[in-house]
């Protein structure tokens, strides 16, 4: 299933999710919006995070996943944070959901 | 040819290094490619020290759309539209939303400098090259400010004159902007999806009392407005005269081809 949702973050920045899964586990998650995130090629490690995670996956523990790989690759975000992103793809999942 | 120019007026908290020399590349009009291919080499080149911190004013001919690095095509863009009308399109290295580059209506701006002379903090780095702008738009007589993140609104009614995006690699900030010389509203709605589901009458009056432009400011040519920019980016600044060098150019039209004219970029998202 595919499910899409969008949320403007505070500052007016635009995060939108686009989540791919099949049953409970989730195949791809693709990140867009105008926000800005450096360096820029580490989004994809972000989006990688949630590959093969369970749909019901615990907010909490990704948005430590999400602090830990910022810390780790020294990734800066502005406009956008690890909540909004974790609220945008549990939002695509429902959204999908919501079409069955 | 070197200009030094002085003003008693240049506070402290503008000063990157008074030491730094700028090279600045006059106003010149390329296609979409060529002008983030030129931005891209210019990088590299002050990356590897072979080129000065380096200001350049520059058009977009014919007019085009830039998206955002994080955006997508299709999500942000009428491309049958684009096409239709000879609009180009393109995917910016740089963060940040869709642009429409109208190619009378604004001037865009790059600003390429080693990180170490910069601000640290984004915002500081906004804070500082947004500072240009407004100093550019106060010799016109117009009053503005910074709104982070990455905006120049007119004060008084806060309405977006100028927005700016920024990328930092190799050591190499990056930022680039543009300045709202004209805008055509209708055309850029018919380019842009922003809303486009939405796109009553009440969305467009919306987006006209959100931007505007020089010339709803004053009735200043987009020549004076380029002279007021170059003064106001160049201000207290050492600098000369320059133009792309050979290896800037020879990278520059390898990025076309490699990266900026093709789909697998432009619709990576």
């Amino acid at each position: 299933m595919k499910g899409v949702a969008a949320e403007k973050v505070e500052g007016g920045k635009l995060v939108r999710c686009k989540v791919d899964f099949h049953d409970v586990k989730i195949y791809t998650v693709q990140v867009t919006g105008d926000f800005f995130l450096h360096p820029e090629e580490k989004l994809k490690d972000i989006e990688e995070l949630f590959v093969g995670k369970n749909i019901f996956f615990d907010e909490k523990i990704a948005e430590q996943e999400i602090e830990d790989l910022a810390k780790k690759m020294e990734i800066t975000m502005v406009g956008i944070n690890s909540l909004a992103l974790i609220r945008t793809i549990k939002a695509a999942i429902k959204n999908a959901e919501d079409k069955i | 040819m070197l200009k030094i120019r002085f003003d008693q007026s240049w506070s402290i908290d503008k000063m990157i290094d008074s030491n730094t020399k700028w090279r600045l590349i006059e106003l010149e009009a390329n296609d979409a490619f060529m002008n983030m291919a030129i931005d891209e080499a210019i990088s590299h080149a002050v990356a590897k020290g072979l080129s000065l911190p380096t200001i350049r004013f520059y058009t977009w001919k014919p007019s085009a759309v830039s998206i955002g690095c994080f955006q997508g095509m299709n999500d942000e863009i009428n491309v049958a539209r684009c096409r239709e009308l000879g609009v180009d399109f393109i995917r910016r290295r740089t963060g940040g939303g869709a642009v429409y580059h109208d190619e009378k209506g604004e001037i865009t701006y790059s600003v390429i400098a080693p990180e170490k002379i910069m601000p640290k903090g984004i915002t500081e780095s906004y804070h500082l090259i947004c500072g240009w702008i407004v100093d550019s738009l106060k010799r016109m007589g117009i009053d503005s400010e910074f709104k982070p993140i990455n905006d120049v609104v007119v004060s008084g009614n806060g309405k977006k004159i100028s927005g700016n995006a920024q990328t930092r690699r190799d050591g190499v900030l990056l930022q680039h902007g543009t300045i709202l010389f004209d805008v055509d509203i209708d055309k850029m709605f018919s380019l842009l999806k922003v809303g486009q589901e939405k796109i009553a009458d009440k969305m467009i009056a919306d987006v006209k009392q959100r931007v505007t432009s020089v010339r709803q400011c004053c009735e200043a040519s987009k020549m004076e407005l380029y002279e007021a920019l170059t003064e106001g980016f160049t201000e207290g600044k050492e600098y000369e005269i320059g133009k792309l060098s050979q290896e800037e150019m020879i990278e520059a039209s390898m990025l076309v081809e490699t990266r900026y004219i093709q789909d697998d970029w432009n619709f990576m998202r």
